[in-house]
């Protein structure tokens, strides 16, 4: 007997966690492990579970979906990772590509190119909603957006840009310091360079600035 | 100096001349009068002497001694200037011959009257000889001594000439000293003079250099400046900027006031300008003023009361701030929109979570119902709902320019005359519609077709609406005018001109008429979001739309638009939609990376090939090995452990391989064309997947066309 597709199920709207948990759950080859609603959850849930798939909302309270897959994706080796968005932000479709994320959907999808998406990253490929893919470029260092619009967020790390969204959610540097398991001082230092970066020092502007570009929802 | 010294030596030696004159005359003289008084003795003795005595004799002997009487005149014996009578030997030869005379006279008288013995006796007797001695020893005398005399006076002339000649020397070497100082402070009085002059040349000259700096500074200077009378607000002097913005002759401003060019309800808008201008708080004050062809602009004007001289002048800066006042609007539109765009951005996502759930939901309702069952047809109309919410969604997205474009080549002709037919359809036919767009043919610009005709279906519409009674609604195209007189430069730009001969608007409806959900028309016809929609669409294809309406003659709105440049555009359609599709066509891929190995492996996938996978050289050898008989085409990364790509291909190329081949190379920059056969093209990094889809189409369908030398090399 060939074993399901073992999938955990991450989105903060209920709504669409229960529908999708229903449609996977009508598939024979599938069988959804867990719904989590944030991606702190979700990485215990996966460290825990060591799911085939994990299909990821991106946009989520508390840890960031990024920082979540990143954690999962060094705990857990194997683990294929699909995006979940109500959008096609450059910003997130960046941050997919450096995770070298398997999929990247958007919630317009119907469910069956979801179930289509999952069954295509367990053969060991890539699934990319048509939009996406026609706007990856390929270089020497991988796969990256084509025609990314240059920002001043280019200048900052992975980890600042977590910051940055953290910040523009309203998140306080201890509640950072918390959800993402560092120390306040590192937040701090964090959140100093990418405001020297930006040359902003007023949360207002930065949290306008991370919704401009695409890191946080409004 | 010199000719009075000289002077006063030729004077020095013409007073001694003169005294040698004179004692040459004097001495001549008096010898005479020595000859003259021997001659009288002489003719007397003689007469006495002779017995024939007449009168002739006698009157030869007086007119003789009256002669020598004449001589011894008193006046010439003063005139030598002795004075002491008793020494004088010249009265003392005076008074011996007025002795000798009356001896002579009594002798003669005495011979007259027949005492010739008494009378020449007397004649030669010892007294007539003694006064006769005592006249020559007193001339001899008195000749000597006024020799001694002339030569003393000679000495003292000398002497006194020479001390003359000191004097003068001295004088001379004072007035040379006086001369050489006087020279010498001539002489720097002159080179202070002169530096004076110099000095005064040099600050007449930085002075006029400084006048013309400032002339330059005023006349050049990049913003228009006016030099106002305070009193009567004249223009003073205009800079040929001031002329320029205002469109004046210089000479016609100067006749004008201040007052002439403003524009304003303040019924002394000057006096609040010089106001605010004099006040400490502020020295910039706003105002619209006039051009002299009645073009009105606003115009910043900053100025002081300045001290020019001879009075009190103000000296205003005008700066034309109409693109500063442009861009305020523009940037507050934008603020508004980004507003806006933020949340409809934060409701769409809400919104579409809600869709993706009812969506959902809906295919599990239709799932659980058997076929034909009458509700079907209801969850099919619930499907067309969610089509229908998720393209509202899509239009609010288009707000905050987070919807991402699917930028295309466009011709633009082409897009207007098809957009235009399918809005005819819809025309009321009392509006005509006339298309010209012959003008510009071929014009590209980089857009999102849907969203472009969106823009001109939302300007049609408007224009339409405009139009209740009819009229005539014309689109045009034609290229954007080179100086549009904001600086910004258009000339390569397109126009695209959608005008109506409706209702118009007045002013202040036009600057709120690209506001999102501003509108005019009633509740039920419009929901405000068409023009706000066509400004977001036009700026985010990087251009701009104007708007120019007069009341009761129509409306006419202006899209301007850059043309498309190379980067702008995508190798194809960005849209994956637009690939040309495989036909299952097995095509072997080997590159090391597997992330990039498998976004590439997806996307032949998505468009129609089967894809074989190799992860380096030897697994390439063998994969083919495997499918040697089903393979179309190969793509393999020259840099592959194990085997290099090119490597790979030569193997299999010696085996009899002659599949056509994509070598991809990331770092290798050199020139390999002539390493690679008529089948194998080099497909350089980065490329997109837009390119490796065409590129495999084209190899598979024998269309292969070098057209983007910067990513592909063939051989040559």
């Amino acid at each position: 007997m060939i074993r399901p597709i073992s999938i955990v199920l991450v989105d903060d709207h209920a709504l669409v966690r229960d529908m999708l948990r229903q449609r996977l759950t009508q598939e024979t080859d599938m069988v959804v492990l867990s719904c989590e609603s944030n991606a702190q959850d979700a990485v215990r849930c996966c460290v825990a579970m060591c799911p085939d798939v994990v299909l990821l909302d991106i946009d989520m309270p508390g840890l960031s979906a990024f920082e979540g897959a990143r954690s999962i994706k060094s705990q857990c080796s194997g683990i294929r990772l699909i995006f979940l968005s109500a959008f096609f932000h450059d910003r997130y479709i960046e941050q997919a590509l450096a995770l070298e994320a398997t999929g990247y959907l958007t919630k317009n999808e119907p469910p069956e190119v979801v179930i289509q998406a999952i069954r295509q990253v367990m053969t060991g490929t890539v699934y990319f909603s048509d939009e996406v893919l026609a706007r990856i470029v390929i270089n020497g260092d991988g796969a990256r957006l084509a025609h990314a619009p240059e920002s001043r967020t280019r200048l900052l790390t992975e980890r600042e840009l977590e910051m940055l969204a953290y910040i523009a959610r309203g998140l306080s540097k201890k509640e950072i310091a918390r959800t993402v398991g560092i120390s306040v001082k590192t937040v701090e230092q964090h959140c100093a360079h990418l405001m020297e970066k930006l040359a902003i020092h007023d949360r207002v502007e930065l949290a306008r600035l991370a919704i401009r570009e695409g890191l946080v929802e409004p | 100096m010199f000719f009075l010294l000289g002077w006063h030596i030729h004077y020095s030696y013409f007073i001694i001349g003169k005294l040698q004159h004179i004692y040459i005359n004097e001495d001549y003289y008096w010898h005479k009068v020595v000859d003259l008084s021997r001659q009288v003795t002489a003719t007397a003795r003689a007469a006495a002497i002779d017995p024939k005595l007449d009168n002739g004799q006698l009157e030869q002997y007086h007119q003789i001694a009256a002669e020598l009487d004449t001589l011894f005149v008193d006046n010439k014996i003063a005139k030598v200037g002795i004075e002491d009578n008793n020494t004088n030997p010249l009265m003392e030869a005076k008074s011996a011959q007025k002795k000798l005379r009356t001896i002579e006279q009594s002798a003669l008288e005495q011979i007259q009257s027949g005492q010739p013995k008494i009378g020449i006796k007397r004649l030669f007797d010892e007294d007539y000889k003694m006064q006769e001695q005592v006249i020559i020893k007193a001339m001899n005398n008195f000749i000597d001594q006024s020799r001694y005399r002339l030569i003393d006076q000679l000495q003292e002339a000398k002497s006194k000439e020479l001390q003359s000649l000191w004097a003068a020397f001295l004088i001379f070497l004072v007035s040379l000293s006086f001369w050489i100082m006087l020279i010498y402070r001539l002489q720097k009085w002159g080179s202070i003079l002169s530096l004076e002059i110099l000095e005064h040349q040099k600050a007449e000259e930085i002075a006029n250099k400084l006048e013309r700096k400032y002339h330059n500074l005023f006349e050049y200077a990049n913003d228009p400046i006016l030099i106002i009378d305070p009193t009567t607000y004249h223009f003073l002097d205009v800079n040929k900027k001031a002329a320029d913005l205002l469109g004046y002759d210089r000479d016609e401003l100067l006749g004008l006031r201040l007052n002439d060019l403003i524009i304003g309800d303040d019924q002394n808008p000057i006096e609040r300008i010089l106001k605010i201008l004099c006040s400490s708080k502020s020295t910039v004050s706003e105002c619209i003023y006039r051009r002299k062809d009645g073009h009105p602009f606003p115009a910043e004007i900053s100025g002081r009361l300045i001290d020019a001289g001879d009075k009190e002048v103000y000296q205003c800066f005008v700066r034309d701030i109409t693109e500063r006042k442009r861009f305020q609007e523009e940037r507050l539109h934008s603020q508004k929109i980004e507003a806006i765009g933020q949340v409809a951005d934060g409701i769409a996502h809400d919104f579409r979570n809600a869709l993706t759930a009812i969506s959902g939901y809906n295919t599990l309702g239709q799932d659980l119902l058997p076929e034909r069952h009458p509700a079907l047809e209801s969850f099919k109309r619930i499907d067309q709902v969610i089509g229908q919410a998720n393209g509202l969604i899509k239009g609010l997205l288009t707000f905050s320019r987070r919807q991402e474009t699917e930028r295309q080549s466009v011709e633009l002709s082409q897009l207007i005359e098809n957009t235009s037919d399918l809005f005819r359809r819809i025309l009321p036919a009392a509006i005509t519609l006339e298309i010209d767009v012959a003008s510009v043919q071929n014009f590209q610009v980089s857009a999102d077709v849907t969203q472009l005709q969106q823009v001109l279906l939302n300007l049609m519409i408007n224009a339409r609406d405009a139009m209740p009674d009819g009229g005539t609604l014309r689109i045009s195209l034609s290229p954007a005018p080179a100086d549009r007189g904001d600086g910004s430069d258009t000339a390569s730009w397109v126009r695209i001109e959608v005008s109506d001969t409706g209702v118009g608007m007045p002013p202040e409806v036009q600057a709120r008429i690209f506001e999102p959900f501003f509108t005019t028309k009633p509740d039920e016809c419009g929901t405000g979001l068409g023009l706000a929609m066509v400004h977001s669409i036009v700026s985010q294809h990087d251009g701009r739309v104007e708007v120019r309406s007069t009341v009761g003659q129509g409306s006419t709105f202006t899209v301007l638009l850059p043309p498309a440049t190379l980067d702008s555009i995508p190798d194809d359609a960005i849209s994956s939609r637009n690939w040309k599709s495989g036909a299952g066509e097995m095509i072997l891929l080997a590159e090391d990376h597997r992330y990039v190995r498998e976004i590439m492996a997806a996307t032949l996938r998505h468009v129609g090939y089967e894809v074989v996978q190799a992860e380096d050289g030897l697994a390439l050898l063998d994969r083919y090995q495997a499918h040697r008989d089903h393979l179309r085409l190969l793509i393999a990364d020259l840099d592959l452990p194990g085997c290099s790509g090119l490597d790979g291909l030569r193997q299999l190329r010696a085996r009899g391989a002659r599949l056509p081949a994509i070598l991809i190379t990331g770092t290798d920059s050199r020139d390999l064309s002539d390493q690679l056969d008529m089948e194998t093209l080099l497909l350089r990094k980065p490329f997109q997947m837009a390119t490796l889809a065409r590129l495999v189409y084209s190899l598979l369908h024998q269309e292969a066309r070098i057209d983007d030398q910067t990513h592909l090399d063939r051989p040559g």
